[in-house]
């Protein structure tokens, strides 16, 4: 009884679910700067903006836009 | 990266406003993206940076991981505290703590353009300082959904012991940007100028 309780409420939890869905979905979401609905929910990658201000610190500090150095990780 | 570290903080910061399911799947679905993504940044260094990638990120993870502890007995000890310096100078510590989640981006281009290490720690202790005001930022616009939900914020703190947070936010900031002046050179100041003066950094 306890495990089919389990195994009705997995089924109701994660359907179909692929991990290569999420791999195509956070993919998508390290390309931009917007955040994207994954099964419901949604990830969000610029809140804070962590990654803009160590940017904005190495460019001040090293005396270039990062962007312009080939494989960095601000393009 | 940012998406990752804002699903596992959701994750410390679970509410019942989130439903248990939401939050479970928030969970799986985190940790796989959080697994493959380092596999595929460590293939993507070259092999003499990888080691020193995934240390700093396990030291990272693990200073990561202590944040809720840290959120919450910071505001216990604010709630209890008998002083007003021991308020703020607990409020501080804790945004200081909770500013270690700028570390790995700062680490990352370290480590990629192998940046000689004096010139590293100083841009990691200017980062760590300007994202200490840029989270102060955060729970002031965040603070009304905070207190509704009981995040431990030191303004919520703030705010359940007094009914106010404004004089605590003016004296944390000061003292902040005053620990800044001590060790900043002209290219900080001139960055937190910019950055503090355009919000756009800390208020989003």
């Amino acid at each position: 009884m306890v495990k089919e309780t389990v195994k009705k409420k997995e089924a109701e939890l994660f359907g179909d679910f692929l991990v290569s869905d999420v791999l195509l979905e956070v993919s998508r979401l390290w390309r931009s700067e917007v955040s994207v609905k994954i099964e419901g929910i949604t990830f969000r990658r610029n809140k804070h903006l962590r990654t803009e201000l160590a940017v904005a610190l190495f460019d001040s500090y090293l005396g270039f836009p990062l962007d312009e150095k080939p494989g960095n990780y601000a393009s | 990266m940012d998406s990752i570290v804002n699903s596992a903080d959701d994750i410390a910061d679970y509410t019942p406003v989130i439903p248990k399911e939401d939050l479970l799947r928030s969970e799986i679905l985190g940790y796989t993206s959080w697994t493959l993504f380092i596999r595929e940044l460590e293939k993507s260094l070259p092999v003499e940076q990888r080691k020193a990638f995934l240390d700093s990120l396990l030291e990272y993870s693990l200073k990561l991981s202590r944040i809720p502890l840290v959120e919450r007995n910071s505001l216990e000890k604010i709630l209890f505290a008998r002083t007003h310096e021991e308020e703020i100078e607990t409020a501080i510590e804790c945004y200081l703590y909770r500013a270690i989640d700028i570390d790995i981006f700062v680490s990352l281009i370290g480590i990629s353009l192998n940046v000689d290490e004096k010139l590293f720690s100083r841009i990691r202790k200017v980062a760590m300082y300007m994202r200490t005001y840029a989270i102060l930022d955060k729970d002031i616009a965040d603070l009304e959904f905070d207190a509704k939900t009981g995040a431990n914020t030191p303004l919520v703190a703030f705010l359940r012991k007094y009914g106010t947070i404004e004089p605590y936010v003016k004296e944390i900031r000061s003292k902040i940007y005053n620990h800044f002046l001590e060790f900043a050179d002209e290219k900080a100041l001139r960055l937190w100028e910019t950055i503090f003066d355009n919000t756009s950094l800390s208020q989003k």
